[in-house]
């Protein structure tokens, strides 16, 4: 029998299914059993600050009931989803050692639960990751930074935690590519929901056009903030149309090959599949090829976001993404 | 979607001091009280002062202007929080337009204040 030529296998992260939470209409653990009876596994990533109460704390009783979920659904704890909450006073940033030790309980909890991955955020810093590194060694859970929208591989906030990494040189910190920072367009719901939301076309028309332009991502949307500010238009639009510079950005999917050794889970962010099995936003017949010549051996979850700009049902969404990344990866092995 | 789940439905409530309204996190997961900022409440176009309101979740409640130094306290993403008013302007069963103008500064992104404003029109119990 021919070996198969890549090892990357398929999840869902329980944030896809925000709507479904946030509406009370599925508890936690019902949004745990179903994606199990949809065969949307194995992988399983959850949000800390998402599905627990108690987190950044995880009781004995909560991680007993986790890993009993975890059992009887026959799921594999991938990632969990930690926060770089340094403006949780935003009076004040946290200090180094407050970020080490807010980050240390969200790692213990990763632990606790099961999970070999915690996703961290750039905004950490590498300063407090490095301090983190025998944590991680010593819990046996990696550390993976989400390089997420604007973001992308070279950008220096990237280089500098690349740097850190070939310093440390521990086989416990890695990245976490999200696919929205290969995107190759804004997402059609978007732009249907900022109508929906009565915003003016020549607002929105200025937002595409400065998300077209080189440049930082961060100042971009600092200068149509302004230019917002300057025309007098709702702040409520400013601020709605503000968000795609933070989700999408149009790193070449080649370019993940550079850190593709340290990548240790992979965000398959999308918007939606359509009719014709693809996703208009996100290049998955150029970007998944790439982590199987790259020989990525892990998991990827399915990310759906959808639910920010839509009502539309997530587990549905999945389905069909499930159906795409087996389309292709097959094509590419 | 968020925004348009910004008031709770059927949440205007008569009390002894006035009413009070239910609104939820617009936000996929948890955050201190210290990254919430009520911005305005309006019942049917009258601006509410911000010192007739009280925040109330977890069993406590506080003026408005103590929200950033509620570093400790977390909202719960699927808990309704409420904001109980000293008023005396309501009739129980009339109906009102509520307006929630809301921001939340996500403690992981620097500089951002997602601003969201939604109006529901609500009978009172």
């Amino acid at each position: 029998m021919a070996s198969p030529k890549h090892d990357i296998r398929l999840g869902t992260t329980i944030y896809s299914l925000t709507n479904e939470y946030h509406s009370r209409r599925y508890s936690f653990e019902a949004l745990v059993q179903k994606v199990a009876e949809l065969g949307i596994g194995p992988g399983l990533e959850v949000v800390g600050f998402q599905s627990f109460r108690e987190f950044p704390n995880i009781s004995d009783a909560t991680a007993a009931r986790f890993r009993e979920l975890v059992a009887k659904t026959g799921l594999v704890p991938t990632c969990l989803g930690i926060n770089a909450d340094v403006y949780r006073d935003r009076r004040r940033e946290m200090t180094t050692d407050e970020s080490v030790a807010y980050h240390r309980v969200q790692l213990e909890a990763a632990a606790k639960l099961g999970f070999p991955v915690a996703r961290y955020q750039w905004l950490a810093g590498p300063e407090v990751i490095r301090r983190l590194a025998p944590d991680a060694e010593r819990l046996g859970v990696k550390l993976g930074m989400e390089i997420h929208a604007p973001q992308h591989v070279q950008h220096p906030d990237v280089l500098a935690y690349r740097e850190m990494y070939e310093k440390v040189g521990s086989p416990y910190l890695g990245f976490i590519p999200d696919f929205g920072a290969s995107a190759r367009a804004i997402p059609e719901a978007y732009f249907r929901y900022f109508r929906w939301r009565g915003i003016g076309e020549a607002a929105i028309e200025l937002a595409v056009n400065m998300w077209h332009e080189e440049g930082d991502m961060f100042a971009r949307r600092k200068r149509f903030q302004e230019t917002g500010a300057e025309r007098g238009w709702d702040p409520v639009w400013v601020a709605e149309l503000s968000i795609v510079f933070g989700l999408f950005s149009r790193q070449p999917p080649r370019d993940w090959l550079e850190i593709m050794p340290q990548v240790v889970h992979v965000h398959g962010k999308f918007y939606g599949v359509g009719d014709d099995g693809r996703d208009a936003a996100i290049p998955y017949e150029e970007i998944l090829p790439v982590f199987v010549e790259g020989g990525y051996r892990g998991y990827i979850s399915s990310e759906w976001e959808g639910h920010q700009v839509s009502d539309d049902d997530g587990f549905a969404a999945i389905v069909k993404h499930h159906a795409l990344e087996r389309r292709v990866l097959a094509q590419a092995a | 979607m968020m925004v348009d789940k910004l008031i709770e439905p059927d949440s205007l409530k008569l009390t002894q001091a006035g009413f009070s309204v239910g609104v939820r996190l617009p936000w996929y997961r948890t955050v201190p009280l210290s990254t919430v900022e009520l911005v305005s409440l309006k019942v049917d176009e009258r601006t509410i002062p911000a010192g007739s309101i009280r925040f109330a979740i977890n069993g406590g409640e506080w003026r408005l202007q103590q929200l950033p130094e509620l570093v400790d306290q977390q909202w719960f993403v699927i808990d309704t929080a409420e904001l109980r008013v000293v008023d005396d302007r309501l009739d129980r069963g009339s109906e009102h337009d509520v307006e929630v103008v809301l921001a939340v500064y996500p403690p992981y992104i620097k500089g951002l204040r997602r601003l969201l404003r939604w109006s529901r029109r609500m009978k009172v119990n």
